[in-house]
């Protein structure tokens, strides 16, 4: 009983781990990067902890992977906000729909960021 | 249940090779601060899950303790430092 419930904890932990990590490469802006990495990835460590701190039982071991999971849970979206009022203070600006500019328009100049195309810029 | 752990260390590696391709080509700064710091996220919990593996889950703990709190100060003083630096410029 135990391990089903912690390898269903885990199963989803790493479930959401991939979601984030495919939305930090895949996702075209830096706020929806950072929300991909924030929430998901944050999640994900929850998940997986806490299916390892049931996993092991209850003993001293288990209250330390407690501790580093609320750990998580605090310090997660506060760097997560940190970094992006950082990149608003900084100006960078929002992708829209409406305005698809790249928010560096000197390395990437097309609607959609070619391979190769920093390379082409002498960098 | 171990062939879940095991296989889950290996999955993480692998996200963490899939995340380093937005720490190279990230256009801003920013992008990489978030790269580093999802690698980093990553590699805490890998921290743990091996310890898991070797039976020292006590010994890897404080480890994995150690580098989550220097992730997330990387992460505080990246911010600060960017967010000055925006001001004066």
């Amino acid at each position: 009983m135990i391990n089903v419930v912690s390898g269903v904890l885990i199963a989803l932990g790493l479930f959401f781990l991939a979601v984030s990590c495919l939305g930090v490469v895949r996702l075209p802006d830096f706020y929806t990067r950072n929300h991909a990495a924030g929430k998901s990835g944050t999640l994900g460590a929850i998940l997986v902890l806490g299916g390892l701190a049931i996993y092991n039982g209850w003993d001293i071991v288990s209250l330390k992977l407690l501790i580093i999971l609320v750990f998580f849970f605090i310090g997660g979206p506060t760097a997560t906000h940190a970094v992006a009022r950082a990149a608003a203070r900084h100006g960078l600006e929002i992708w829209t729909l409406k305005n698809r500019q790249p928010h560096d328009p000197e390395k990437l100049a097309g609607d959609e960021p070619r391979a190769g195309a920093a390379e082409e810029d002498g960098r | 249940m171990g062939g879940l752990i095991t296989f889950s260390a290996f999955f993480i590696l692998l996200l963490n090779a899939i995340c380093v391709y937005r720490l190279v080509k990230g256009p801003t700064v920013f992008d990489r601060a978030i790269g580093v710091s999802l690698i980093s996220n990553n590699a805490v919990i890998l921290i743990v899950i091996i310890g898991f593996i070797f039976g020292r889950v006590d010994m890897f703990f404080d480890i994995a303790l150690a580098y989550a709190l220097l992730n997330f100060i990387l992460a505080i003083v990246l911010g600060k430092y960017f967010e000055r630096r925006g001001k004066r410029a």
